[in-house]
Order: structure tokens, then C-alpha cells, then sequence
């Protein structure tokens, strides 16, 4: 069960990461310059990206010890 | 980005779609961010016979990966909205669509191929929040609408004041 979980969650990170590195790409390339709220926004997504990721890494550690 | 502008070109007026857009699927984003709940509380009619911590640590786990998926889902939609743009330059309009990602179209107006300008508003939100539609018509016969733009009527002399100076 955590080897499925682990896998799936490992498949997730990858597409989650590709898909997080593209519209940031987006944004940087196509910003009109001297536009501030990107990086706003962008440093807000990756905050909440990392801390709901961490989350979710911690319950899977949890199922670990469970199952 | 600036490399689309000619020499001595200067941008006179930068229009987005209304912040209402936006507002909308915001508040999509909220209801969706309900559905667990919802789902949750039906859920121990289903997990009954199961051991409860390893259901509340799936759950758990479940919800963290909703959230995120919810969280860069919003940020495209965002991401699209923001890249969406109209420029106004001394010397044509240039209109940015851009499709999600990986897809983007830019096309423009000289503005001395302007011959018409019309500014619609239509309905209560519109009209309350003052944004709505412009279609330019051109010399070519082609006509160029951009949906929900805010500052209308500025937008629409802008135009007219460069085009006139063509």
C-alpha cells in the first residue's frame, strides 16, 4: 500500500513540478517589465505549493508507519 | 517583451480584462475548495469496516493533493488572465492572447487602419462595474472586438486621439 501511495504521490510531484515550472516560465518570458505582482503571486504559489506539499509528504510517511 | 515595439514606439495604454473575470472563477475555486467537506461528511457510510486511522491519514493525504492541484489550476487560469493583454502604442494596437500554455497569438491594429470605434455595455454587472465591449472597426473591412475591458471610454480616446494623429 505505501509503495502504491509512494509511487503515485512521486508521479504527482513530477507533473505538479513540470506544470509549476512552466507557467512560471510563462510568466517570467511574457511580463511586461517593471511589473511587480508576478513575483508576488509566484512567491505566494511556491509558499503554499511547499508548505501543502510538506503536508501531504507527512501523512504519506504516516501511512508507512500504518499499513 | 518589449522587443515587439519599433523604434520611437511608445506604449500609451496597457488594458486587461476586468478584475470581474477573475472575480468569477474565484468564486468557483472557493465552492470547489467545499466539496470535501461535503464528501466528507458521507464518507464513514462508505468507510465503516475500515481501520479509521489509516482512512483519516488517506484523507488526509487525499485533501493536501487536492488542494494543490486546486492551487495550479487557479494559478494558469491567473497565469492566462495576466498574459492576456491589450497594448496601446503611439503607433497600433497590439492584442495578446494567450491560450493556456504554450499557446499564444499576437496580432495588431495600425492605428492609422482605424476607421470606427464602438463601446458596448451590456446588463447590470457591466454597467455597475463599467467595463464592456470595443469593436474597432479597419480599413481593411476586419473588425476587432476585446471583451470586458475596464476604463472604456479612456481606452476608446486613447485610440481615437493616436489614430487621428496617423
Amino acid at each position: 500500500m505505501f509503495l502504491l501511495a509512494s509511487a503515485a504521490f512521486s508521479l504527482f510531484t513530477l507533473f505538479y513540478g513540470l506544470m509549476s515550472g512552466a507557467v512560471i516560465y510563462h510568466l517570467k518570458q511574457y511580463t511586461l517589465p517593471g511589473s511587480s505582482l508576478p513575483k508576488i503571486v509566484v512567491t505566494l504559489f511556491i509558499s503554499f505549493s511547499i508548505f501543502f506539499w510538506l503536508l501531504a509528504f507527512i501523512f504519506l510517511i504516516k501511512i508507512r508507519g500504518l499499513v | 517583451m518589449l522587443k515587439l515595439l519599433h523604434e520611437n514606439e511608445e506604449i500609451v495604454m496597457v488594458i486587461r480584462k476586468h478584475w470581474f473575470v477573475m472575480m468569477r472563477i474565484a468564486v468557483i475555486f472557493a465552492l470547489l475548495i467545499l466539496i470535501p467537506p461535503l464528501v466528507l461528511s458521507f464518507l464513514p457510510l462508505v468507510t465503516g469496516g475500515f481501520n479509521q486511522q489509516v482512512v483519516d491519514v488517506f484523507i488526509n493525504l487525499a485533501l493536501s493533493l487536492y488542494i494543490m492541484v486546486l492551487l495550479i489550476f487557479f494559478f494558469l487560469i491567473w497565469t492566462d488572465y495576466y498574459l492576456d493583454l491589450w497594448i496601446i502604442t503611439s503607433e497600433r494596437i497590439i492584442d495578446i492572447e494567450q491560450h493556456g500554455l504554450f499557446n499564444r497569438e499576437v496580432s495588431e491594429i495600425p492605428l492609422a487602419h482605424v476607421q470606427d470605434i464602438t463601446v458596448e455595455i451590456k446588463g447590470v454587472v457591466e454597467t455597475l462595474l463599467n467595463f464592456g465591449t470595443i469593436r474597432i472597426q479597419t480599413a481593411g473591412e476586419r473588425e476587432f472586438t476585446i471583451n470586458y475591458v475596464p476604463r472604456l471610454y479612456e481606452a476608446k480616446d486613447v485610440i481615437l486621439k493616436y489614430a487621428h494623429k496617423k
